[in-house]
């Protein structure tokens, strides 16, 4: 059993904060003078208020915050050459960079250059994670810490302020296209949320653990005391076109002759309420349970190959010749997920108002290349997934064909839309506290 | 018909370097449109590629020995047919690379100095042996017609769903029957098992005295040699270092620059075998042992668990002190590089065991040949491979936009059009 030293390691690693803080913003920072910024940093800490796995939250939490670099921001802080190179390629590379974002798909109208930030003219340094309990707390918070940003030399080059939190029945978060979200998220050895018998390594989602192959540790940049209880965070700003993708699913359903919350359920793989999309079933069961792995539908009769979660997860099905050998193949891939929706819910989903919205995606991962890039690349964009031969993911994929197999004959959606867009992104490092420590002091 | 290996392999002149490369580099980029050669033209090609190995690759080890060019190419049918008519149809492509390489004559003699310079394989992988290039694009093309016709007609074809493969065959009836499957494909499975079972069964009834003095005398000498073999191997992974630098090699770039840009990719390995005739003998027995599962067990388009790769071989280089390893295979490095640790870590570890990127500077630690380590340690395996990767100056695909499943899969829809059972799984496949 690994013990973790929770003080050490950032607060957003273990809970993305959704019960106790409804606002959040996300700051995307550039460094102009790197001496402001690191007494800052060391003042931020001084203080307390960067939060690790300790401060747990209550009632009367009013503001959480969590704070990481990409790689150029540590460049600006002077790391030296050796230390800058101990960090992973991908990390150094960045997301924006020609090789990843072929990787990536970020291609065409995705391609860095339309970004509104995160690529080589907008660049950024430094991403603060605010949370607040409440809206007039988060006014407060936002403006005192604008203001501290002016003074640490830091310029903001974008901000996003997630939107008023849609919560189901089940208490799940509501993403716009209006399923629920994060119900899947992994349960790792050691953290003080985990339970249940199916825990991943703590290795894959912080560095300087045992990992999911043979208890290897996931490789630590620059020094153990540097990089123990740190880890890579992503973060990609996803526009939804919400009003596109339902008139698409109305009028394809039509064509189909079956219904739109039916094709749009197969798309995704699970039903709106969450519940996973199972073989022979017409109408959502509103029964939402994370305990399958899709051995009982071998063929996809449910949730069809082809769906983004049966992509982003493929569990016990297809990576292996038992069950036991996917899974374990399965789990090498894994996301700790931490993001948020965006921008106002869209009260008629059909109809558009012209107002953006969309996700903030955050991910967690001790290996950006093995596990984000992984899943993007080889499972969600790939078009040769599981068989297939020209198809993309139908819910966050770009354009491609989509089959929905069934009995005795399959059926093919020719030709969807893209409905998610690429609008920002970034690899970051999330060090441990006292890595801040280090950095604030150099 | 047979898929067949040629490595073809010459030295480059002293000086002649960077004129090669210049000459090669801007075809590669442009492998659909350049005007020098249109590789599409062979109808036997498969796969090719052109690489160079540098003289002090992957260490500076060898740095006496002159860059070698390699040309690769994954064929149907005899390598002679393809060099003539490679040499018929483009002597200027094919005499200007060769003018740049060592012992070079003629146009003339062109074809013969090819031939004696194709070292072949040590161990030839193939997805699906006996599948032509033409037969692949032909099924391809069935596929996609059956898709339409299927999309098309889907709701008539549902009003009798017990007539349904009926109906497409009768839509289908001017195609042509497939060509039935190379015996070994069915048979070498069995095949594999009866020599294992032979040996086993030899080996146990000399033990005993079943099958006479001699043989018994034999069958002590065997396991004898088998210990004192375990003794030398222990011995050796005891003191053998891997490889601790945190390192990167300065071609990583360059590898990454051609990788990616389409849905498959190319892998080209060179790393120094460990000196000494018992790695090297060892390395030759393993990839005898790969060879022969390669060629009897493994025809089903999956090799150990790995079902991304459509041909891969390895070749010992004449200088018997490196090994190269090629392959094409389906979707990003990560995920082959994954699949081999997931899936074949005993293979490979056997195999690259035997190898180090310099001295001192060896494959991950490994204990009793395949059984602990190796590429199980994943971080270290794959900066290992990494390090030991060269990027190709061309390489050409025959059908990019083709996974190694889908080939799988439409011959099975080809081959189902023609048979009367197991009507569900047939359907699954359209």
């Amino acid at each position: 059993m690994t013990t973790l030293n929770l003080q050490d390691v950032q607060g957003i690693v273990f809970s993305g904060y959704n019960k106790y803080m409804s606002c959040s913003s996300y700051y995307l920072l550039q460094i102009n003078d790197a001496k402001k910024t690191k007494a800052w940093l060391k003042n931020l800490l001084d203080q307390g208020q960067i939060t690790h796995g300790e401060d747990k939250a209550n009632d009367s939490t009013e503001n959480r915050l969590n704070l990481a670099i990409s790689y150029s921001g540590l460049e600006k802080l002077q790391l030296d050459e050796a230390s800058l190179n101990s960090f992973e390629r991908s990390y150094r590379e960045g997301m924006y960079s020609a090789h990843r974002s072929t990787l990536l798909g970020d291609q065409d109208g995705d391609a860095p250059e339309q970004w509104l930030w995160g690529n080589k003219a907008n660049s950024v340094d430094v991403l603060v994670l605010l949370f607040s309990k409440d809206a007039s707390i988060h006014a407060a918070s936002q403006k005192q810490h604008q203001a501290a940003f002016k003074k640490a030399g830091l310029s903001i080059v974008w901000h996003l302020d997630a939107g008023e939190k849609r919560q189901d029945a089940d208490g799940f978060a509501v993403e716009h296209f209006g399923f629920a979200d994060g119900i899947s998220d992994p349960i790792v050895e050691g953290f003080p949320t985990a339970s249940g018998a199916a825990a991943i390594a703590t290795g894959e989602f912080l560095l300087g653990y045992p990992n999911q192959y043979d208890g290897k540790l996931t490789q630590i940049p620059i020094s153990e005391q540097f990089g123990t209880n740190g880890t890579y965070l992503v973060l990609r700003q996803l526009k939804q076109d919400v009003a596109a993708f339902w008139t698409f699913m109305d009028e394809e359903a039509a064509r189909q002759g079956i219904t739109a919350d039916y094709l749009a359920a197969k798309m995704v793989g699970r039903w709106q309420s969450g519940a996973l999309v199972e073989p022979n079933q017409d109408t959502d069961p509103k029964t939402v349970s994370n305990d399958f792995d899709f051995s009982k539908d071998p063929d996809g009769k449910g949730c069809p190959f082809g769906a983004h979660i049966r992509r982003a997860n493929p569990r016990a099905v297809g990576l292996g010749t038992s069950d036991a050998e996917s899974l374990t193949v399965a789990n090498r891939h894994r996301l700790l997920r931490r993001g948020r929706s965006y921008g106002k819910a869209l009260e008629n989903p059909r109809s558009d108002d012209g107002q953006e919205r969309g996700l903030v995606f955050i991910c967690l991962n001790a290996n950006i290349e093995r596990q984000f890039e992984f899943v993007q690349h080889t499972w969600i964009n790939n078009v040769k997934f599981a068989g297939l031969y020209d198809e993309d993911d139908p819910l966050i994929g770009r354009v491609g064909n989509f089959t929905i197999p069934d009995e005795p004959l399959r059926r093919r959606v020719c030709g969807f839309q893209q409905f998610v867009s690429t609008q920002g992104g970034g690899y970051f490092f999330l060090p441990s506290l006292s890595a801040l420590g280090i950095l604030g002091n150099s | 018909m047979q898929q067949n290996p040629m490595t073809v392999i010459t030295a480059i002149k002293p000086n002649s370097l960077q004129a090669l490369t210049d000459y090669l580099k801007p075809i590669g980029k442009d492998i659909k449109k350049n005007d020098v050669i249109q590789f599409s033209h062979y109808q036997q090609l498969h796969y090719c590629s052109f690489f160079i190995i540098p003289s002090n690759h992957p260490s500076g080890n060898l740095s006496a020995t002159p860059a070698l060019l390699v040309f690769e190419a994954n064929i149907d049918g005899e390598i002679s047919t393809f060099i003539n008519d490679l040499i018929n149809d483009n002597s200027v492509f094919m005499n200007t690379v060769y003018s740049y390489c060592q012992d070079y004559q003629d146009n003339a003699h062109l074809g013969s100095y090819l031939l004696s310079h194709d070292y072949g394989a040590n161990a030839f992988y193939v997805a699906h042996p006996g599948q032509a290039r033409n037969v692949i694009y032909e099924q391809q093309q069935l596929r996609k017609d059956i898709e339409q016709y299927v999309d098309a007609n889907r709701s008539t074809l549902l009003e009798q769903p017990e007539k349904i493969r009926e109906t497409i065959a009768n839509h289908f009836s001017s195609t042509s029957k497939p060509k039935p499957q190379p015996f070994l494909n069915s048979n070498g499975d069995m095949i594999f098992k009866a020599i294992l079972a032979v040996l086993v069964l030899t080996l146990l009834g000399g033990l005993f005295g079943f099958l006479g003095s001699i043989a018994q005398i034999i069958a002590i000498a065997v396991l004898v040699l088998a210990a004192v073999y375990a003794i030398v191997l222990r011995s050796h992974e005891s003191s053998d270092k891997q490889d601790s630098r945190p390192w990167e090699s300065p071609n990583v770039s360059a590898v990454q620059d051609v990788e990616d840009r389409q849905l498959q990719n190319h892998l080209t390995s060179v790393i120094e075998i460990k000196s000494g005739c018992f790695r090297l003998l060892t390395l030759k027995i393993v990839l005898f042992g790969i060879n022969l599962v390669a060629k009897l067990v493994a025809t089903k388009g999956d090799l150990s668990g790995i079902v991304t790769i459509h041909f891969a071989r390895w070749v010992i280089l004449p200088d018997k002190k490196r090994l190269l390893f090629m392959s094409n295979y389906d979707g990003s490095w990560e995920n082959y590089l994954g699949e081999f640790i997931d899936h074949a870590s005993q293979g490979l570890t056997a195999v690259w065991t035997n190898t180090q990127l310099g001295e001192n500077r060896g494959f991950p630690d490994t204990k009793w040949l395949f059984l602990q380590g190796g590429s199980r340690d994943e971080q270290r395996f794959k900066a290992f491979a990494r390090n030991s990767q060269l990027a190709e100056l061309i390489w050409y695909s025959a059908y990019p936009d083709l996974s190694v499943k889908n080939i799988g899969n439409n011959r099975s829809i080809h081959e189902g059009l023609f048979s009367s059972s197991n009507l569900a799984a047939w359907l699954k496949c359209l």
